[in-house]
């Protein structure tokens, strides 16, 4: 449902990514790995609009749509969590899950969103009236996806959602992924930490100094020792 | 003694509340864009002269034409948004100031142009004397009811930024402009509210000061600054902080001003800015 044909970004005039081509389809948890600098976030802040790509198309659904803004693509059903989490730090946890539903004025649609995305996350509804500031990594992180999920996307973009959190919490947030997944959502999942990211994904790509350099699924990856060896240093 | 200086303090509090709308504005602008408008005090110089205008024809007296008032101010911040600002939101530092900085001398040399350097005022305002609480503590009336409306229209923002869908989003492109985009907030509309906002508060300042205080182009330079100040003072981007803070340099002016003389009352106040920035530079409520 989503396609990615040749798209090229640069970053402040640096090229970033060049001709890269992915396909996400309905339903499917897709990874893009690589290491750090292969243009990974780029790619996801390309498509969520906050970057324009000099070349090359984004098509939901037969319709292109890397020229609309940020907030268009919003309701389009594309949604991020970005790397580092990005909360609204002076607002309580439930503030910053409305906002996630900003485009919803319904309040009976909101509450009921609300409901949903805390049995998701049942440790961040007791502390919705907690400023998100003051919580701890992987508690942010949470609400970083119940944030995200407050649209409720069809394609859900997690850039790096297991950085910098305790291997306590990695293990958790890799299995909050799969329910979120088990829900019907599609995800276009970043991660440099393979293993976990490959054992949830349906397909995989690699991504090199911006360009695609592997495509297969998951399990694949994990067996093949080149590939292993060759790209993903395990 | 004491009861002059209660005379003093209380007068001081009903100019504070002024000083915490006019000031309003500029944080509201200022948080959710980190924009500096230097202009802010020539908006309500403009605010004053509107309402002067509009006392002489069709004869409204600034009580009165407060609405117009602010919806001219308002929409003078969104020109100034969509002609000046939006051009310059990712230009460097200094071209943001120079473009407010221009506005400012611009907005000054159009009122002398058009209605030269003379002191004006309301000649007789709606509101007018003053009340006598005790025997030797008396409250201008205009003062008053300047202040009471104030007060009305700052909670009114603050509910409207902390209790509101529309006020949160503000608040959430003021904290980070690109998670807000991703949230599905249109950021430059919520730009575009923030200058209508700002300039209406500068606006309605503006016109509760015309009935009791003289109207002339250079209005805006010492109530520009005091509106900084109380910024600065209270913590860029804080609303809370605005709201000490102008209780604050209210106060201090009015005991300045009784203690050295008028002519050194801001002497005080930008004494205080001073020892501010040195020992807490990020103000009263300011963040980092």
């Amino acid at each position: 449902m989503l396609e990615i044909k040749d798209l090229v970004v640069s970053y402040g005039g640096v090229p970033a990514l060049f001709g890269v081509s992915i396909n996400v389809n309905d339903g499917e948890v897709v990874s893009v790995v690589g290491s750090n600098g292969a243009g990974k976030s780029t790619l996801l802040k390309a498509i969520s609009g906050l970057m324009k790509p000099e070349g090359g198309e984004v098509v939901l659904d037969g319709k292109s749509i890397h020229n609309l803004k940020a907030h268009e693509i919003v309701k389009q059903g594309i949604v991020m969590v970005p790397e580092g989490r990005h909360l609204f730090g002076q607002m309580s946890i439930v503030q910053n899950l409305m906002m996630g539903a900003y485009q919803v004025t319904d309040k009976k649609v909101n509450a009921d969103r609300l409901e949903k995305v805390y049995s998701i996350f049942p440790r961040i509804k007791e502390r919705e009236k907690q400023l998100a500031g003051t919580l701890s990594g992987g508690e942010q992180q949470m609400v970083a996806i119940a944030r995200g999920l407050m649209s409720e996307p069809r394609i859900l973009m997690l850039d790096e959602p297991s950085l910098g959190l305790a291997p306590i919490m990695v293990k958790e947030m890799f299995r909050m992924i799969k329910d979120i997944k088990q829900t019907g959502v599609t995800i276009l999942l970043v991660e440099q930490r393979l293993k976990d990211a490959l054992i949830l994904s349906d397909r995989a790509y690699v991504l090199q100094t911006g360009k695609i350099v592997m495509e297969g699924k998951g399990e694949e990856f994990m067996n093949s020792p080149e590939v292993r060896q060759a790209y993903l240093g395990l | 003694m004491s009861e002059v200086i209660l005379q003093v303090v209380g007068s001081g509090v009903l100019w504070g509340f002024i000083f915490v709308l006019s000031a309003l504005g500029l944080t509201i602008i200022f948080g959710v864009m980190d924009i500096c408008n230097f202009a802010h005090g020539d908006f309500l110089m403009m605010a004053m002269f509107l309402a002067f205008w509009l006392s002489v024809w069709p004869g409204l007296d600034p009580m009165l034409s407060l609405p117009i008032v602010a919806i001219a101010i308002a929409l003078l911040g969104v020109a100034t948004y969509w002609l000046l600002i939006r051009h310059v939101l990712k230009a460097s530092g200094m071209a943001q100031i120079f473009v407010t900085f221009g506005l400012m001398i611009f907005l000054r040399g159009l009122a002398q142009a058009l209605w030269g350097a003379d002191y004006r005022s309301i000649t007789d305002p709606l509101v007018q004397g003053s009340w006598n609480i005790m025997p030797n503590l008396s409250l201008s009336k205009p003062q008053v009811v300047a202040a009471l409306c104030a007060i009305v229209a700052t909670i009114l923002v603050y509910l409207f930024m902390t209790k509101t869908r529309t006020g949160l989003a503000l608040q959430a492109v003021s904290e980070d402009k690109d998670a807000a985009s991703l949230m599905g907030i249109p950021v430059q509309k919520m730009y575009i509210l923030a200058w209508i906002i700002g300039a209406g508060c500068v606006g309605i300042a503006g016109g509760l000061l015309s009935e009791f205080y003289y109207i002339y182009p250079e209005v805006g330079m010492v109530y520009g600054f005091l509106a900084f100040i109380t910024v600065a003072l209270g913590g860029f981007g804080s609303i809370k902080g605005v709201f000490y803070a102008g209780l604050i340099i209210g106060m201090v002016q009015a005991l300045g001003g009784f203690f050295f003389g008028s002519a050194y009352q801001y002497l005080l106040v930008y004494g205080l800015y001073f020892v501010c920035v040195v020992v807490r530079p990020q103000g009263l409520m300011g963040r980092r």
